[in-house]
């Protein structure tokens, strides 16, 4: 009998448990591939639509407003505009964050601690950081 | 609803507090991991407990850290895995690949391939740094960003 038909059957439970963590081990790169390749086709669009440097930011329209990024929450918790204000988030943490919109549509991708983000917005929406998925806040919109 | 907004509602808004605490955990066992595998591999005389025991402990503990582990790196790839951007979310992503790449050679080692059971204590101590890398690149940026 040759000693490959000596050897025990593996148990397909274990056999189970090592595919699952191989698994989870390629899950990160597959999303960071997925991830990279979304932003990349998105940066056009949502370079048009506003991601602007600190220093270049200026001022919100009117009836727009700010959010602020700070101690790991958005501030305030929710923003009342105007239909068709511009809403400026400013990131004033030192960890990084995203603006990103539960609905899809807004998604500033990553701003770094001293960038800003804004976009123009007809709908409220709510939205959360990707980064650090417990800071959420909410755009409601009148008018 | 999303499964990010159940996390959070789970955890009453405090999802990455949570995730912050059971990485701290699970570094924690990890360290009593390597302990406990130094004494039944008797190159350590602590914890004082029999060789024995400390292999029944480190099975058992070990459990609990794979589950914790595989909580926590399934909340975070549903929800905020994929910006390479800053460096240490890319080398956290790294790290939390690495270190089911790791589980995924330790459960073959000691389960399927009897004979890979010389490269353990190699794959153990990976393990272990990995999961410090991950705690590093995770909690402590959680704390000075407070």
């Amino acid at each position: 009998m040759s000693r490959a038909a000596d050897r025990p059957r593996p148990n397909p439970v274990w056999l189970l448990v090592v595919v699952v963590m191989a698994g989870l081990a390629l899950a990160g790169p597959v999303i960071i591939i997925r991830d990279q390749r979304a932003a990349d086709a998105a940066a056009a669009p949502k370079a048009a639509e506003g991601a602007l440097p600190a220093e270049a930011a200026g001022t919100p329209a009117a009836a727009g407003g700010t959010v602020k990024m700070a101690g790991l929450a958005f501030a305030p918790g929710t923003l009342t505009v105007a239909k068709g204000a511009t809403v400026v988030f400013d990131n004033d943490d030192t960890a990084p964050h995203t603006v990103t919109a539960r609905s899809g549509g807004v998604d500033s991708g990553v701003l770094d601690p001293g960038k800003q983000f804004s976009t123009t917005v007809t709908e409220g929406f709510d939205y959360f950081c990707q980064i650090h998925p417990s800071m959420t806040a909410k755009i409601a919109v009148t008018g | 609803m999303d499964v990010i907004e159940l996390l959070n509602d789970l955890t009453g808004g405090q999802l990455l507090l949570w995730k912050v605490l059971l990485t701290s955990v699970i570094f924690a066992c990890a360290g009593f991991q390597v302990l406990l595998a130094a004494r039944f591999y008797e190159a350590s005389t602590v914890p004082p407990i029999s060789t024995g025991a400390a292999a029944r402990t480190h099975r058992l503990n070990g459990k609990l850290t794979v589950t914790l582990a595989v909580v926590v790196g399934l909340s975070c790839l549903v929800g905020p895995a994929g910006p390479t951007s800053p460096t240490r979310v890319l080398l956290h992503s790294v790290f939390g690949s690495l270190v089911f790449a790791l589980l995924a050679a330790k459960y073959t080692a000691l389960k399927l391939r009897p004979a890979w059971g010389r490269y353990l204590p190699w794959i153990g101590s990976g393990l272990f740094l990995t999961f410090a890398a991950i705690w590093a690149t995770s909690v402590a940026d959680y704390v000075t960003a407070r």
